[in-house]
């Protein structure tokens, strides 16, 4: 499996829409965090990565580029098969994928990261504390962790699906539809859903940190990607490959 | 039928595939031995991908077993497939080179730095994918580079089996010879146990030395060229046209039959190579 992972990644990070989205995502959180210090200071530092973090565009310009990276072509250029013949197991070749796309989405993350503490830390005009850094940096890293999940749920609806359209849709759809549904749902029926879902769970674990208690939502939260990765390999292990 | 296990590079036996209540394979009992270019033909749908499908584990047979290189048990069957090298088509990255393509199923067969340059270099070469054509990207490649991108990705790390669906399929006659001795080549240089699918008879007979023979979801006959040697008794001999009637005439004085006389065909192929030249071995 560690074969499997080192020559994906390799593959991987040949594709150019990685890149490009990295660029666009840095750009649009540039112009969100310059708008949040004209307009509030160092605060508007948090708040401008936080907002543009939170937003659907962010997903279009870092999670379906890596979902894109990661699985677009697998179904196309049939390589799956080409692994699976060559011994690797079912199991083994969906957690592979599902780590590439991880570690591929916290390079992306890591980058954001490590812009963002260089802007900190070399303009003086911007002063933060120590806790109002660190909180920044979990924020960025549950917002790895969404978004992690979403490519899961989107993997768990193209290898079911066989659809490698499906499963972008299905991306797209949980990074910039899904909220909006809920807070539909909300509106007309003044019940929430949300808090229960895997979005709402990660939004409560934050604020749970925030005022610094305990948060207990992650665990829920893992749950999710645990059932879609048991449901995933469930219907991986009964597929029949084509050549 | 060769029941020799100890031989054996890759066993089935009395596998069943079914599809609800349709039976695909109806008991599938076959033998491959090692050393064997073993040819399975059938028309299509006869179930000679079914058959690859199961030996690979790309599909769940409903009951039977499969064995390869020996294997006793479904471990040792799941670490035995890394023997096996298989081209099932053009499976590979359109938008990789045709070298980066080789070189991420070496990285995924474990191959690293110097050796895996070394093992890429040397399929392309084999394949005959040099000269800037493994640098071009895989998805403008034409249909006979796609074949040669697929053998060459079977026979990375030299596999002991290897098997080779319908690799003929679709290209020129040029390219049905060099894939042919490409073939022979993987037997007789580097030691390869071959398994080749062809609906078209007269290449696999050309090619194997050893057939089965897939119909209905059966091995119906399984038979080696001398089997079909022995079907015909008869003895073909070639004399020049202008000794053809005193050799008729000797035959007639020794008291010998003339089953069957007429003009030897120059084969399509034989004209083809000899017209723009090239050769079918």
């Amino acid at each position: 499996m560690r074969n499997l992972l080192r020559a994906d990644l390799k593959r991987i990070f040949r594709i150019g829409l990685i890149y490009e989205g990295l660029l666009i995502a840095m750009t649009y959180i540039s112009y969100a965090v310059l708008e949040g210090v004209v307009n509030d200071g160092s605060i508007g530092l948090i708040r401008g990565v936080q907002k543009s973090l939170s937003g659907g565009p962010i997903s279009l310009f870092i999670v379906f580029p890596t979902f894109y990276a990661v699985f677009a072509h697998e179904l196309s250029s049939k390589s799956m098969q080409i692994v699976l013949g060559h011994g690797i197991t079912r199991d083994k070749l969906i957690i592979a994928k599902l780590l590439d796309a991880a570690i591929m989405l916290f390079c992306l993350y890591l980058f954001i990261i490590a812009v963002t503490v260089l802007v900190i830390n070399s303009e003086s005009a911007i002063v933060l504390s120590t806790q109002q850094q660190i909180n920044l940096i979990i924020f960025i890293i549950l917002r790895w962790f969404r978004h992690f999940g979403y490519i899961v749920f989107s993997a768990t609806i193209m290898y079911i699906s066989s659809s490698t359209v499906l499963g972008i849709i299905a991306c797209i759809a949980f990074s910039a539809v899904f909220k909006l549904v809920f807070d539909l749902i909300e509106f007309f029926s003044s019940f929430s859903l949300y808090d229960y879902t895997f979005d709402g769970l990660l939004d409560w674990a934050y604020t749970g940190i925030e005022i610094g208690a305990v948060p207990w939502q992650i665990f829920p939260a893992i749950c999710y990607i645990l059932a879609a990765l048991t449901i995933t390999t469930y219907f991986f292990r009964r597929k029949e490959f084509d050549f | 039928m060769e029941s020799d296990i100890s031989n054996a590079a890759i066993r089935l036996d009395n596998i069943i595939k079914s599809y609800g209540k349709h039976d695909v394979l109806k008991g599938v009992t076959m033998q491959v031995n090692k050393g064997d270019i073993y040819g399975l033909v059938g028309k299509n749908g006869a179930g000679k991908t079914t058959i690859f499908k199961m030996i690979l584990g790309l599909s769940e047979y409903t009951s039977g077993s499969v064995s390869i290189a020996g294997s006793q048990n479904r471990k040792e069957l799941f670490e035995n497939r890394a023997k096996v090298g298989f081209f099932v088509g053009s499976n590979f990255y359109g938008y990789l080179s045709g070298r980066a393509n080789l070189e991420y199923y070496a990285a995924a067969k474990g191959l690293k730095g110097k050796e895996l340059k070394k093992e890429v270099d040397r399929v392309l070469k084999i394949v005959g994918l040099t000269d800037g054509k493994e640098k071009q990207k895989a998805k403008g490649y034409s249909l006979g580079m796609k074949q040669r991108l697929g053998i060459g990705n079977a026979i990375l790390g030299n596999p002991d089996i290897l098997i080779l669906d319908e690799p003929t399929n679709g290209l020129d006659p040029q390219g049905i010879a060099d894939i042919r001795h490409m073939i022979r080549r993987f037997r007789d240089e580097f030691g390869m146990t071959v398994i080749v699918s062809s609906h078209i008879l007269g290449e696999l007979e050309n090619t194997a030395d050893r057939f089965g023979i897939v119909h209905n979801g059966i091995i119906a006959k399984e038979i080696t060229q001398d089997d079909l040697s022995a079907k015909r008794p008869e003895v073909e001999l070639t004399v020049s046209a202008s000794n053809l009637e005193r050799a008729k005439s000797i035959l007639s004085e020794n008291g010998i039959d003339i089953l069957k006389e007429g003009k030897e065909k120059v084969t399509l192929e034989d004209y083809y190579f000899e017209l723009i030249g090239g050769s079918s071995e």
